[in-house]
């Protein structure tokens, strides 16, 4: 995995990414001891984040992404949890401050916000309690100094009358509602960094999109940085800078937004794209459904973790672990792990070097690799 | 109400005319769950039913299998009314008429094999011999994608959610149902198994001749398999129009709303962009008079609040309960193609 970051520190300069990046994730892997085995949830994952800017993570459920964001939060402490690689915060490196010795950053300047809102609620504590007491902890307030921020909080985060739900319990709100006071406990202390891990997964559309355009509001007002994990590329494709995809504990493919979706390069997140059923489909259209579930984590094949679903796999590709690269010719910026990308033409000289089809579609595609290209 | 609603079907497999079902709350509330609707869903059809969290869509479903039977209201399937059948008649009925439910996992007994899982229908009905019961149960596997000689003798743990939703569709297509009702199928699985299961209840569908009512939240996923829609509010259906047009050309202003607010992978398309719809819905136990959705809605008038709008026809087989409804800025060819295609269909 030494290669994973290899060539992915080159992106696209403006005044903001000139300067030093908010958070730096290098090599980073997480495992985990079980009576399985070794599991590697993360393995080997590189990248960074700017300030005011966001990042999406999207891959299928128990690719990692739970996993990488909350071991960034400092949330996995634990014997059996082995890490390695490093996460620097402004310079900082947090990799292996628990949550303890995090503490004056994480939940003061890193804050995260997670799928279930009760997962960072206490269920008997009256809400406006719950908003103070972080404030305690962190800001020289007086007590009506913190009751009238929390009331300025909620209400920024669009909850009508704030002072009466100050004094109601997590379970007498709605989901949505539970969701903008979690939001507003997030931005309790003013935050550089929000995680948010699948923040909308768990609501109906008309209230995700709310909440969605709450926390894009946040982020402005703010100049935060943020990491916005869901497995729906909807979600992500108007409202991030940059996007990585992630499968089986490590990242597949990474772009700048629009490039990403302008060319797909990754068999995987050209089969999740082609996987979601779209709007402007007509009805009864069949879906191109990816075949086959991710491999088990404690026991990962060798060569491309992809390769026993992919439509385009190679025998090479059963052999030899793909780095990630990117295509110079076309975008430093955007890097896949892929010996054999989507969309990459086959070249009049030389020939394409096709091995013998395996795989479970062998033959559907004939296309040269791409180190001639990306090396 | 009129009990010929427009947009009834011909040779509707079931009828629903003025459904209403009513709860009641610890501190003497009724909870107004799903307050007089009306639909057919015609033999082969598939009807989806969309709508948000507790709109009453599952309330719906399960009151049209009289688990529990409606306050009010009829249901006639396959010409039975099933409100007032003994319970020995619907059990026979419900045969007929199966369903499957969001959590694969929590709907499948964790102590018996998948084998038995699949075969307990036909045990409990005594259809055929033990060895022709087995017969059955492997081409069931084998139908919705399980090698039946290597997961048959497995329990459910062994298995991921997609798989035990396939196991419980194998279950419920065990008797030889005419009708299916699946109720957030597809909500808890991840898009690429999501689109597995999607393909193959459109394939079972097929095979074994089914009607469908598909009950999701998620629209896109509603339109892939349906031919027709029913959008729910507050126990109300708003709309219902052939699936192509009714995304094409929403009227009721909450399905705009609804359908502007599903996120595209497409990165054109900026959070500003689209209108979003303020607040939440109302609380069942005291809906808003008149329509139901004015509290909401960006054109409500004093009419609004006044009035319940009844679901009527606006264009051939398209039903709005509306005031003042969005403007028909179809094209007539879509509509024409539209109003083909279902004529051909029926
Ligand atoms: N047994 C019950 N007692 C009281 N209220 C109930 C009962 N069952 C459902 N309700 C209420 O009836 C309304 C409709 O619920 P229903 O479960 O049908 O909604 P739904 O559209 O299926 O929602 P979801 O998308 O969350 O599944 C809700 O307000 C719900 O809280
Ligand atoms: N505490 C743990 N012990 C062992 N395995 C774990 C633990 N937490 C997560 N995992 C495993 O790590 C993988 C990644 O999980 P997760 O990050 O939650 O995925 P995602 O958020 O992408 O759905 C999964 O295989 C999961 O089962
Ligand atoms: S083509 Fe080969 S390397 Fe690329 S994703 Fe498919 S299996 Fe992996
Ligand atoms: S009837 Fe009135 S409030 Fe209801 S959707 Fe139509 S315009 Fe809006
Ligand atoms: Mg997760
Ligand atoms: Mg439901």
């Amino acid at each position: 995995m030494a290669d994973q970051h290899a060539n992915i520190s080159t992106t696209v300069q403006n005044d903001d990414e000139r300067s030093e990046p908010l958070l730096v994730v290098e090599d980073f892997a997480v495992r985990f001891h079980t009576r399985r085995g070794l599991v590697r949830a993360v393995d080997g994952v590189s990248f960074e984040l700017h300030k005011g800017k966001t990042l999406g993570i999207v891959g299928e459920s128990g690719c990692g992404k739970t996993v990488l964001s909350r071991s960034i939060m400092g949330l996995l402490h634990d014997p059996k949890v082995e890490r390695s690689g490093r996460v620097l915060f402004e310079g900082r490196d947090v990799t292996h401050l628990g949550r303890r010795q995090g503490r004056s950053i994480r939940g003061t300047e890193m804050a995260m916000v997670f799928q279930d809102p009760m997962t960072s609620l206490n269920p008997v504590m009256k809400v406006g309690r719950q908003l103070t007491e972080g404030m305690k902890a962190h800001l020289g307030l007086t007590p009506t100094q913190r009751v009238e921020s929390a009331v300025r909080l909620l209400r920024s985060v669009g909850i009508p009358s704030p002072e009466r739900r100050m004094e109601q319990y997590p379970f007498e709100l709605s989901g949505g509602m539970r969701q903008r006071v979690t939001i507003a406990i997030a931005m309790a202390c003013n935050p550089k960094l929000l995680l948010a891990d699948e923040p909308t997964t768990a609501l109906d559309v008309t209230i995700q999109a709310q909440i969605l355009n709450l926390l894009d509001v946040e982020k402005r007002d703010r100049n935060m940085g943020m990491i916005l994990v869901t497995h729906d590329l909807g979600v992500v494709a108007g409202r991030t800078e940059e996007i990585v995809v992630m499968y089986a504990g490590q990242i597949v493919e990474r772009a700048p937004t629009a490039e990403l979706f302008n060319a797909i390069r990754h068999p995987y997140t050209e089969a999740l794209l082609r996987s979601i059923p779209k709007l402007d489909e007509p009805s009864g259209t069949p879906l191109a459904a990816i075949g086959g579930r991710p491999p088990a984590l404690h026991a990962i094949p060798p060569g491309c973790r992809f390769a026993p679903r992919c439509p385009y796999a190679q025998r090479r590709c059963f052999e030899d672990a793909p780095p990630l690269t990117s295509d110079a010719s076309v975008s430093a910026a955007h890097t896949f792990a892929c010996w054999y990308p989507v969309g990459v033409e086959i070249r009049p000289t030389g020939g394409p070097a096709v091995e013998p089809a395996v795989g479970p579609s062998a033959g559907t595609s004939a296309r040269p690799t791409v180190e001639a290209v990306a090396r | 109400m009129n009990f010929q609603p427009l947009g009834s079907r011909p040779d509707p497999l079931l009828s629903v005319r003025d459904l209403t079902v009513e709860f009641g709350t610890k501190d003497g509330q009724t909870v107004h769950a799903v307050s007089g609707i009306s639909f057919d869903v015609a033999m082969g059809e598939t009807l989806g039913l969309v709508g948000e969290s507790g709109c009453g869509k599952s309330t719906t479903s399960r009151a049209v299998m009289q688990l529990p039977p409606p306050t009010a209201g009829s249901v006639v399937f396959d010409g039975r009314e099933l409100t007032s059948l003994s319970s020995l008649e619907l059990r026979k009925t419900r045969t007929q008429l199966q369903m499957i439910f969001q959590d694969p996992v929590s709907s499948l007994n964790p102590r018996r094999s998948v084998e038995d899982i699949i075969a307990e229908p036909l045990a409990t009905w005594s259809r055929g011999t033990p060895k022709e019961r087995k017969a059955k149960v492997y081409e069931l596997m084998e139908a919705v994608g399980l090698d039946g000689t290597v997961v048959g003798k497995r329990r459910r743990r062994e298995f991921s959610g997609g798989q035990c939703q396939r196991i419980s569709i194998a279950r419920a297509l065990a008797l030889e149902p005419r009708m299916l009702i699946c109720d957030e199928a597809v909500s808890a699985l991840d898009v690429s198994v999501q689109a597995q299961i999607l393909n193959l209840l459109q394939e079972m569908k097929q095979r074994f001749d089914l009607t469908v009512i598909f009950v999701a939240h998620d629209l896109a996923v509603v339109k892939r398999v349906s031919d027709r829609v029913a959008v729910m509010y507050l126990g109300k259906i708003c709309e219902i129009a052939p699936a192509d047009l009714l995304y094409a050309a929403p009227r009721h202003h909450y399905t705009a709303a609804l359908l502007a607010s599903i996120p595209q992978p497409d990165p054109t398309i900026r959070p500003g962009d689209v209108p979003v719809l303020s607040g939440e819905p109302p609380s069942p136990t005291d809906p808003p008079t008149g329509c139901r959705f004015r509290t909401r809605c960006p054109r409500a008038e004093d009419r609004c609040a006044a009035e319940v709008p009844e679901l009527t026809e606006h264009s051939p087989g398209h039903l709005v309960a509306c005031h003042f409804p969005l403007e028909s800025s179809v094209a007539v060819d879509v509509l024409r193609r539209q109003t083909d295609a279902d004529v051909l269909r029926l």
